[in-house]
């Protein structure tokens, strides 16, 4: 009897169990040192074709502690031309005698002179193909896609581990922008929005150190090219009017001296509204609360609630004049809806769409941006 | 009669939800226009309304007392009819099971081992129903609860995890179309839901209120479903258009610390849904064969029963093309409409007339 319950027991638990097994492992394993992990891939334009690079783990150097390859990196490079991305990945396995896998890349770069051009029919692959993950993050080289994935600073640390933080950090920091894979072809398939990653370029090292790539400038496309570049300041403005931003300082000068203010929350809401005569309006707040980190002044004078309201204000003025720059710069100069204006009109006036849209491409809408800062801390001493 | 016991109704509707579930993930959505995404939050509304009022058929044959099986009528009609409505409702199980697997290879084959020929784990799947089967509903309802339990855990844990990359601005107004889109959705949701037949033999055997669940059901599910369209469009956006399996492609995006694919492991958990799916087809059909022709439900049966099964898989399985063009033909209307509405209207009118006739007869 007790045998039989046993038996009743056990028999759907055996079943669940090779069903997890071959369900969620490979039914085809391949060992792990028969695979091409691959961890970065950059895809150049070269005489029409495109040249696609990986940047993947060398099994082998990676398994040894203290000695890695010839080369003195634990990642191997490999480079495949075809005619279309799938082509030239085809021969990833027949040239490298190793099974690739896709699912461990952390970033991928488009070669400059590719992104100039349409980048829909490179990126059609990443969006269709299952092996590859779509929270990857994207970058467009300064140069070319290979240079950057050839920069590896040695160590036990691949490069593009180091990339990737590099991006996810500056953007929290509000340094550079991180935009992810499905987020950046999201904004491409869409009518209204505006897609933007960051460039990344080679950082050059005077002591004879191996280069490394980092993030600079931020790249905006429209019609599914590059269409203009931004610097550091232009993108910290975009950081803040997409609420991209997380924690990040800067240095304001008041009356009695510098404060550094380091923002410890924002919010960002944008708004669509008519205007008294129909007309398109948007409203866009951006409220930012700091923390006073540094008080540069001659004397260490006392930090009251006069100073703490004067950081305040030089704060916000410094934060109103971020925003007005980036989004002039932005939607002004390029016609760049990076804070969605149209689709949150389409979603609050459905009817007034056409005609929203059409005046945020004559540039006529009523747009305000609002910036309120707020201290909240001002360090280790107390108000006086 | 049939003493009534073995199931509760909570138990009997959440098997239904987890053969539902596995369905709901593995669907493909052709296209933006005949879906669109505003829609897809209010769908819970028109569902349980036309999803209901589509049962009701159903709920009359079971009678006020809902424990009255199909064949409690076509036995007072004819022998032949009641084992000609068991071969109907049998290939109606064995049919909506061979297309459980397929949705299930297509899936697999497509997400997780792309390229991949899966006949072994297929295989393994309808091996692995049959013993689950020859347990028996109580085991398989017994079953279904942590199947449930995990799956609802799962989609809580993917909710928080991408909640952060959720954007309000990728969201549509509902209604975009008008109200039709909304209903032919609707409808075409209620044709693939032909699991409730499974309640004309199931009946006496479940305890509680079948009527009242019903329409909670239809709620629940919709609900659930339109939780998770609306995250989906918020979260991917214009990129989740493009996606052929959209929900998988949510929980590609949550992450625990160092764990990255975690998809992998919540496909573990839609594989168990799959296994409950088809045993529960299994049982369907077996409760079907044993109604209407009094064969007794065992292992030759089953076995009997997965081989069509997996020829159903066979032949629609051979591409994405093939299996949208097969669904896409309106089958599945057609079949919802036979088994939930026509079939169980012509035996209720059947029986009234004959009971009259005979009446009339007795007065005579």
């Amino acid at each position: 009897m007790m045998c039989k319950r046993i038996k009743n027991a056990l028999l759907p638990v055996v079943i669940l169990l090779i069903l997890c097994v071959q369900g969620c492992a490979c039914p085809q394993g391949t060992e792990l040192s028969k695979r091409l992990i691959v961890e970065a891939v950059g895809v150049d334009l070269d005489d029409g074709a495109y040249k696609v690079t990986l940047q993947a783990l060398d099994a082998h150097a990676a398994g040894q502690s203290d000695d890695p390859n010839e080369n003195g990196s634990r990642t191997r490079l490999c480079s495949f031309t075809g005619a279309t991305v799938g082509e030239a990945l085809a021969g990833a396995a027949a040239e490298t005698g190793l099974t690739p896998l896709y699912s461990q890349a952390r970033v991928l770069v488009l070669g400059r002179s590719l992104a100039e051009q349409d980048v829909s029919a490179p990126l059609d692959f990443f969006l269709r193909e299952y092996h590859t993950r779509s929270d990857i993050l994207i970058a467009v080289a300064d140069a070319s896609a290979a240079d950057i994935l050839a920069a590896d600073p040695g160590g036990s640390v691949p490069g593009a581990v180091l990339l990737e933080e590099a991006l996810l950090t500056g953007s929290e920091n509000g340094e550079c922008c991180a935009v992810k894979l499905f987020r950046f072809t999201g904004f491409l398939l869409s009518e209204t929005d505006t897609a933007y990653c960051p460039v990344v370029r080679l950082r050059s090292e005077d002591k004879g150190e191996r280069p490394t790539a980092a993030p600079g400038e931020t790249a905006f496309f429209q019609n599914g090219r590059l269409a203009f570049t931004a610097g550091p300041e232009i993108t910290r403005g975009l950081l803040f009017l997409t609420d991209a931003v997380k924690k990040t300082s800067f240095t304001v000068r008041g009356e009695d001296g510098a404060y550094t203010l380091r923002v410890a929350k924002t919010d960002t809401t944008v708004r669509a509204r008519k205007t008294d005569t129909d007309g398109a309006a948007f409203t866009v707040n951006v409220t930012a609360v700091c923390d006073i980190t540094e008080f540069a002044a001659s004397r260490f004078p006392d930090l009251g609630e006069t100073q703490a309201a004067r950081a305040q204000t030089a704060g916000t003025a410094y934060l109103q004049q971020l925003l007005n720059d980036a989004f002039g710069f932005l939607y002004g100069e390029h016609g760049a809806d990076v804070c969605r204006l149209a689709r949150r009109a389409a979603l609050r006036f459905p009817k007034k769409e056409a005609a929203f849209r059409e005046e945020l491409a004559r540039k006529t809408a009523d747009i305000r941006l609002n910036a309120v800062l707020t201290v909240r801390r001002t360090g280790k001493e107390n108000l006086s | 009669m049939t003493a009534r016991g073995g199931i509760s109704a909570f138990q009997f509707f959440c098997t239904v939800f987890v053969c539902r579930a596995i369905a709901l993930f593995t669907f493909i959505i052709t296209n933006k226009e005949s879906f669109p995404p505003g829609d897809r939050a209010v769908l819970f509304a028109p569902l349980a309304l036309v999803g209901t009022a589509a049962v009701i058929p159903v709920l009359l044959v079971l009678g006020k007392r809902e424990d009255r099986t199909l064949f409690a009528l076509t036995d007072r009609l004819h022998p032949a009819v009641s084992k000609g409505a068991a071969l109907l409702y049998t290939a109606g199980a064995v049919w909506s099971a061979g297309v459980s697997l397929t949705r299930f290879d297509l899936f697999m084959s497509t997400v997780m081992f792309s390229g991949a020929k899966l006949l072994g784990l297929i295989l393994l799947l309808a091996a692995s129903a049959v013993p689950v089967a020859l347990r028996g509903r109580e085991t398989v309802a017994r079953m279904s609860l942590p199947v449930l339990a995990l799956l609802a855990a799962s989609l809580v844990y993917v909710g928080v995890t991408v909640i952060g990359e959720f954007a309000p601005a990728d969201l549509e107004l509902p209604l975009r179309n008008g109200v039709l889109p909304l209903f032919r959705n609707a409808r075409s949701a209620v044709a693939r839901t032909g699991e409730l037949a499974a309640l004309l033999v199931f009946a006496p055997h479940i305890r509680g209120g079948v009527k009242k669940g019903v329409f909670l059901w239809w709620l629940s599910f919709g609900v659930t479903g339109s939780l998770l369209y609306t995250l989906t469009t918020g979260v991917l956006g214009a990129y989740g258009e493009r996606q052929m399996f959209q929900l998988y492609a949510l929980t590609v995006l949550s992450k625990l610390g160092a764990a990255e694919r975690l998809d992998a492991l919540i496909c573990a958990i839609w594989v168990l849904c799959s296994l409950v799916r088809l045993a529960f087809h299994l049982i369907v059909a077996g409760m079907f064969l044993e109604g209407g022709f009094r064969v007794h439900r065992g292992a030759p049966l089953y076995c009997g029963l997965a081989l069509p099964v997996l020829s159903v898989y066979f032949v629609l399985s051979r591409s994405v093309t093939v299996f949208a063009r097969v669904i896409g033909s309106g089958i599945n209307d057609l079949i919802f409409l036979l088994l939930l509405i026509a079939a169980p209207l012509s035996v209720l009118a059947a029986v009234k007339i004959k009971t009259h006739v005979q009446a009339k007869k007795g007065i005579l």
